[in-house]
């Protein structure tokens, strides 16, 4: 009886630490930008440098601000697909019906963790996470710790 | 007496709870290799490569060549270790002979730059991990880990399921 009442009560901490980790502040447009500046500079000098990014993606994660792009390095810019924002879809789901790399969304995984995940439509079907860590300095500064690439698609 | 050593309390049973189970569970943890799992035969190691091979410059970089050397160390320096793989693996692969490697996995870490496979390891029955590492003067010495299934029925190839790339070097 103890054995399960311990049990339970380690259960019901799990329950309230999670539901604690959801609870976290949202995903600033200031992090969400540099987040995306840091994902974009490691997929294209780390990981691939062939697809480029789907430009209206990067236009509605940084919640259709019309100046998105001076949020970006111009390192990160160049990487974009050509294109502008006006002749975006006008939902992101809508937008996702395209072909390419899109940013599909940005998760606070947990403190001081942050998770963004593109994915590709068409051939292949990928998802690529990428998992950010930040500092506890004055400024936070999201950095790419681990990539998961999943999804692969088979013929 | 009997009684008394079969209480709950007694020290027997007390040191059995505090130092036996742990013991067990240990030697289970130490012993994972020895969960009945077969080793991987040449042939599944290079079924494996030449699916990671494939899938790393197909879908993930196409940049890079995998070093030949290390296939050739991986597959138990099997001479005719290109004929285990595809035509586009092979092209894949630096163009080293065999006769011009290193003579051991670590020599060939010290010794020489690029991507290396560096180890295949079954973690389960039909699960296993191939480990890719790059090496420092390249770009950062990031690691690869892909993550391969096979399915219980059917021709029984090994499939990529997932890929993590760490270590991450920032200049």
């Amino acid at each position: 009886m103890r054995f399960l009442a311990v049990l339970l009560l380690s259960l019901s901490g799990c329950a309230l630490r999670h539901s604690g980790a959801n609870a976290q502040p949202p995903i600033s447009l200031a992090e969400r930008a540099q987040a995306l500046e840091d994902v974009i500079r490691t997929r294209y000098i780390s990981i691939s440098d062939s697809p480029p990014v789907d430009l209206c993606s990067v236009f509605f994660a940084l919640d259709k601000d019309p100046r998105f792009q001076e949020r970006l390095s111009e390192f990160a810019r160049s990487k974009l697909s050509a294109g502008s924002a006006e002749s975006c879809p006008a939902s992101a789901r809508e937008q996702r019906q395209e072909n390419g790399w899109y940013v599909r969304e940005f998760v606070r995984s947990g403190p001081g963790e942050l998770s963004v995940v593109t994915a590709k439509n068409g051939h292949g079907g990928h998802r690529e996470t990428y998992i950010m860590n930040h500092g506890y300095g004055d400024q936070i500064r999201w950095r790419v710790r681990e990539v998961h690439i999943s999804d692969f698609w088979y013929e | 007496m009997g009684v008394a050593s079969a209480s709950p309390s007694s020290p027997p049973a007390a040191w059995r709870r505090a130092f036996l189970l742990p013991v067990v569970l240990s030697a289970c943890a130490l012993t994972g290799g020895a969960r009945g799992l077969p080793p991987l035969t040449v042939a599944e190691r290079a079924q494996a490569l030449d699916e990671v091979i494939g899938m790393r410059h197909d879908r993930i970089s196409d940049r890079l060549p995998v070093d030949a050397c290390s296939v050739f160390l991986v597959l138990d320096r099997d001479p005719s270790f290109r004929d285990h793989l595809g035509s586009y693996q092979r092209a894949r692969l630096t163009a080293d002979a065999p006769a011009s490697c290193p003579a051991t996995m670590a020599e060939q870490r010290m010794t020489r730059d690029g991507w290396y496979v560096r180890s295949v390891v079954r973690t389960g029955r039909n699960d296993m991990v191939v480990t890719a590492v790059q090496t420092e003067a390249l770009r950062g010495g990031q690691t690869e880990r892909y993550f391969l299934h096979r399915g219980s029925e059917g021709p029984r190839r090994w499939q990529l399921r997932e890929v993590r790339i760490g270590d991450f070097s920032y200049v």
